[in-house]
């Protein structure tokens, strides 16, 4: 089980890493799905089972209701990415330096953090509703990921709601 | 993965349907407030409503505000479309104040969010979603950090984003939201600051707040009155600098909230500070709000000011002074600032006096009120003295 | 009788007031209720105070809960200066003419000043007093758009500073603002300070020129006069009950020359404004701070002589007010009301002055020099009196009849000193020095002190009959024939600013205002970038943890 720990950590760093960088349907629900992933392995490490459950079909009911809207492709580091690169990479050092400090614990705690600081990047620089609740739907999941079984529950069913949300299709123009 | 495009969304509000879909949203935030305000109750076994009886009495405030501000609106179509909308937001306020923790409530804070954002309006996304979008992350930081036991550095980080966190929803100094009036106040920062984060605030900080120690307590303390002061300065300046009206209600609230964020921060045995706070922010929703929403139609019209009775006792009303209830809340808050350090107190009293003046311009932009809004005027000064003269009933209803 | 009686007045007078709303509202005349209730108020606590058999008595009503708890409490003190407040209150409501929307919110003042008589605790009592305020400026705006600055000002600095006053005694006294249970020891210097200085700003006692005697020179005199009629009392009240705070004392001696100087000094600069008054009305309205100043000097020597002779004070202002209020612009009633309202015999406000003079001799040696000041207060009044008979009238218009029925209290309150300090000043000074007896005995017509016998009521019948001739028998005021240039006895002069100096400070405040520009911070914090929200995070991060 200790052996999955890193494991965990490294998939959601990279699904959240590629949630971050991209801002098209593809790259979103790739990132989603990796991040999921690393936060369900994270619950499982731990001996949440029924964490990770919830945490599995929540993230894959919002990752698959985003394939619907938002701009086709995967658009992987558009222009103006680089301060979004160096945030993940800076995330994936002090995720590093996290797991160092975090003693005393058996939460996921490390890996719940990464996706909450990278799918908050995503959440407050996103020019299209679609992105928005991507990133949104990330921070729900990091965070229910660490909660008791009705905070899991809770967690992945806004997850999935903000899946459902209607976004309208326009794209605005980020700050 | 392509096919699924042309799959509808379960909420799909399109324009010619938004109206239904917006009632029964009210409908069900109706039923989601009567829930939350009658209290914690239990579904399957699991305990669904949080504890937290002053945010209940808060919530039961915001649902007298949305009414009477309902009453005043001048057409039925804007009565109907107000009820409605406000409903919903309640609805999302209601399952904030049940969530019983920072992290349940950085989550359900995401979900009130994405339904906010899914309304088309012309203000740019990222302006809309950055405030509450930085609350929920901030709240939920702070509940992750605050499981992490094995460095006391991590429960006063904690303490930061959990104050930060309530700061970010209000549109506080250093997390101001745009304020635009022309701007429908349901889409706007303004919503978000007078009606859903005080029913927040009160229901995070109460349950939190017990549960803090030692360098936490210390650094939460602090913040609240740092930042506390720091809004009840730009609020006072700013409402001086104010070019229009409506600038100088968006500082008011500003103040008020500074206010109310001292009192927080005065963790003191007797709870004053608390209490404070909590009468403070119930005579936001229940006062402050519904004049803002009624003076706005004729700051907006360009009316020019009035001093006709009903504005002045705004006026006062909205200063603080008594029989208003906003006279306890700085009583009490008096009170607890004298038991930290006098120097405080001398501080907020002056800062109490200096807003006076400020009240007065708000209470006469109100114009001549007529008809209806007269009647919701009275209504409002009415129960803010008959809370102000019994200011422990309110205090009881809030579980102090 | 049941203490429930004590709750009769206010709610009276909210009734009163409501109707009087209501009737206005509705067209009908509605000028008398508001007058006949405050008159039935007076009824009504003179009955009560005789119901419960002249003792103290409290009443808890069911919503009695901090912060503000609501308990009322009927002793010697409240029923004094319920008394003055109702009888100024009822004279002012009755002589003067009002419009229905002045004279319901003037009534409904009145009821907060009874609360804030009866009030047990400074909480509440900062609370209706407050409220009186807030109504009192309210009026003073309604009838007068802008012109009430000085006033709303002083009182609002007042409610606020009273408030920080009751919050300071909660916290020292660990929880509790109710005069009967505050401890001593809880009743702090500071806390004192707080309650002094809305005090003094209620009933202008400054020296120099404040609301109290700036609202007299104002067009219309309803606002003004139930303004003064009701708040210097009550800031007297405030001043007397820090007495009963401090188990009869003070919590510093000190405390005692500092406001027996301040109430000196109001006085001579009073009248000394009083005697180079442009016109009648500011004469008149210098009287007030004059005879506040003298009961502030007596009030504070702390003897029981000196309080009764405040309270007594306090009275002869209240009646002094009413009937100065309603002094018609020229006529025999106008020099009849005059002297009297200045202090001549044998009017309540000369019984004051001289039982001031005897506080003030008998409290010491140090004590006895203020009599000068006193003496030379009082009679530099008469100077101004006898000045004004020349002077043009002033703003407003008064009541014969209304100056008639004031002067005639004022002279039988006069004649009936002995009574009067008998039930209602000595009994009061008893109660807030916490004393069994005081050594004054009074009967029906005289007062005997240490230093001497005043028989009030034999006097009273020459002094009368003298004053009435004066009155009747000389030509009438107010001729244009008459009107001359009199010259003021002390020229004033405020010593002038240094060229541009003035200039300079009054545009201070809008040279801060367009140097300190909030737009870039607030365009930053609204509009930027959201690293900038990070950065900031991550500043007050490194703070907090450092």
């Amino acid at each position: 089980m200790a052996a999955l720990a890193p494991a965990a950590f490294a998939i959601s760093w990279l699904g959240g890493a590629i949630l971050l960088l991209s801002h098209a349907r593809r790259g979103v629900v790739l990132g989603l799905v990796l991040l999921t992933a690393g936060l369900a392995l994270g619950a499982h490490a731990a001996g949440r089972d029924q964490v990770a459950l919830a945490l599995v079909a929540g993230g894959a009911v919002t990752a698959a209701l985003r394939m619907r809207d938002g701009l086709p492709g995967w658009g992987l580091l558009p222009a103006g990415s680089t301060p979004r690169l160096v945030m993940s990479l800076l995330v994936l050092i002090l995720g590093l330096l996290m797991g160092a400090t975090v003693k005393g614990t058996t939460l996921p705690v490390q890996e719940a953090l990464v996706v909450v600081a990278l799918g908050a990047g995503r959440l407050l620089s996103a020019g299209h509703r679609a992105v928005a609740l991507a990133g949104a739907a990330a921070v729900a999941l990091a965070l229910a990921s660490l909660g008791g079984e009705v905070t899991a529950i809770a967690g992945a069913a806004v997850a999935a709601v903000l899946g459902t949300l209607p976004t309208g299709g326009d794209v605005e123009a980020a700050a | 993965m392509s096919s699924m495009r042309g799959v509808p969304a379960v909420f799909p509000l399109p324009r010619e349907r938004s109206g239904e879909a917006t009632i029964m949203l009210g409908l069900a935030g109706l039923a989601l407030t009567i829930l939350a305000v009658v209290g914690p109750f239990s579904l399957l076994g699991v305990r669904l409503a949080g504890s937290s009886q002053p945010a209940r009495a808060l919530l039961a405030a915001s649902l007298f505000a949305l009414l009477v501000t309902a009453l005043c609106m001048r057409t039925e179509a804007d009565r109907m479309g107000l009820i409605a909308t406000g409903l919903a937001g309640l609805g999302g306020v209601a399952l904030l104040v049940m969530a019983a923790s920072p992290l349940l409530t950085g989550i359900i804070l995401l979900l009130v969010l994405g339904v906010y954002i899914s309304r088309p309006t012309p203000q740019p996304l990222i302006e809309r979603l950055r405030n509450p979008g930085a609350g929920a992350v901030l709240l939920g930081v702070a509940g992750i950090l605050s499981m992490i036991k094995s460095d006391p550095a991590f429960a006063e980080v904690a303490s930061l984003t959990l104050v930060l966190g309530v700061v970010a929803v209000g549109g506080l100094v250093p997390y101001l939201y745009r304020y635009q009036p022309e701007q429908a106040t349901a889409g706007s920062g303004m919503a978000w600051s007078a009606f859903v984060a005080p029913a927040l605030a009160v229901a995070v900080l109460t349950q939190v707040v017990p549960h803090l120690h030692g360098p936490g307590k210390s650094v939460f303390s602090v913040l609240c009155v740092v930042i506390g002061l720091v809004n009840v300065a730009y609020g006072l300046f700013g409402a001086w600098q104010a070019p229009a009206r409506a600038e100088t209600w968006r500082h008011s609230f500003l103040a008020e909230w500074g206010l109310a964020l001292c009192g927080f921060g005065l963790l003191l045995p007797d709870h004053h500070g608390t209490e404070a706070a909590y009468l403070l922010l119930i005579s936001l929703v229940t006062v402050r709000f519904p004049l803002y929403m009624l003076a706005r139609g004729s700051v907006l019209g360009g009316e020019t000011g009035r001093w006709a009775p009903l504005n002045l006792l705004s006026g006062l009303a909205l200063a603080g002074v008594a029989p208003f209830i906003g006279f306890a809340a700085r009583l009490l808050l008096l009170g607890a600032a004298m038991e930290v350090a006098w120097p405080l107190a001398l501080v907020l009293m002056l800062a109490m006096l200096a807003f006076v003046s400020h009240s007065f311009r708000l209470g006469a932009s109100l114009a001549i009120p007529r008809g209806r809004a007269a009647v919701g005027l009275i209504l409002i000064l009415a129960l803010a003295a008959a809370m102000g003269i019994a200011p422990g009933l309110v205090l009881s209803l809030g579980g102090f | 009788m049941p203490a429930e009686l004590l709750l009769v007045p206010p709610v009276v007078l909210v009734i009163g007031a409501l109707l009087t709303w209501t009737l206005g509202f509705g067209g009908l005349p509605s000028r008398l209720p508001g007058a006949a209730v405050v008159w039935l108020a007076l009824i009504v606590l003179v009955l009560a105070w005789i119901g419960v058999g002249r003792q103290p008595t409290e009443l808890s009503t069911p919503i009695a809960a901090e912060p503000l708890p609501i308990v009322l409490r009927m002793d010697a003190l409240s029923f004094a200066i319920g008394l003055v407040v109702l009888s100024t209150a009822a004279l002012l409501l009755t002589f003067q003419p009002w419009q229905w929307e002045e004279a319901g919110a003037a009534t409904l003042a009145t009821a907060f000043a009874m609360v804030a008589v009866e009030a047990d605790s400074l909480a509440l009592t900062a609370l209706a007093l407050g409220a009186c305020a807030a109504m009192v400026t309210m009026i003073l705006r309604q009838e007068l758009e802008q012109s009430a600055r000085s006033a709303w000002l002083a009182l609002l600095l007042a409610s606020l500073i009273l408030l920080w006053g009751a919050a300071a005694l909660v916290t020292f006294s660990g929880g509790t603002s109710l005069f009967s249970a505050v401890p001593v020891q809880a009743f702090k210097w500071q806390v004192f300070v707080l309650i002094a200085i809305p005090a003094v700003l209620c009933s202008g006692l400054v020296p120099w020129r404040t609301w109290v005697s700036e609202v007299w020179s104002r067009p219309k005199l309803g606002g003004a006069g139930i303004g003064v009629g009701l708040l210097v009392p009550l800031g007297f009240l405030l001043l007397l009950r820090t007495y009963t705070l401090g188990g009869g004392q003070w919590p510093v001696s000190w405390l005692h020359w500092v406001l027996s100087v301040l109430g000196l000094l109001v006085a001579l600069a009073a009248a000394l404004r009083a005697q180079a008054a442009p016109d009648h009305r500011s004469q008149l309205g210098e009287t007030v701070p004059l005879a506040g100043g003298l009961a502030l000097l007596a009030l504070s020597l702390g003897t029981p002589l000196g309080v009764a002779a405040a309270v007594t004070g306090v009275a002869a202002t209240g009646l002094a007010v009413a009937l100065g209020m309603v002094l018609p612009a020229g006529g025999r009633v106008t020099l009849l009301g005059i002297p009297l309202v200045v202090g001549a015999p044998p009017g309540l406000t000369f019984g004051a002055r001289l039982l001031t003079v005897q506080a003030a001799l008998e409290a010491g040696s140090g004590q006895a020099l203020l009599t000068v000041g006193i003496v030379a207060a009082w009679f530099l009044g008469y100077i101004a009196a006898a000045r004004a008979a020349w002077l043009p009238p002033g703003a407003g218009r008064g009541s014969r009849a209304g100056a008639l029925v004031a002067s005639a209290a004022i002279i039988g309150a006069g004649a009936g000193l002995g009574a009067l300090e008998q039930f209602i000043a000595v009994p009061a000074a008893e109660a807030v020095l916490s004393l069994q007896t005081t050594p004054i005995s009074a009967g029906v017509g005289e007062v005997t002190t240490a230093s001497g016998t005043f028989d009030a009521l034999p006097l009273a019948i020459p002094f009368a009959v003298l004053l009435v001739l004066f009155a009747f028998f000389t030509r009438p005021l107010g001729l244009a024939s008459q009107r001359r240039e009199i010259r003021a006895l002390l020229r004033l002069r405020m010593p002038a600013l240094p060229e541009g100096l003035g200039d300079q400070l009054r545009a201070l405040p809008s040279l801060v205002r367009s140097s300190v520009r909030l737009g870039t911070p607030e365009r930053l914090m609204t509009q930027g970038s959201i690293w900038l929200w990070v950065v900031v995070a991550v500043v007050l991060l490194v703070v907090v943890t450092r």
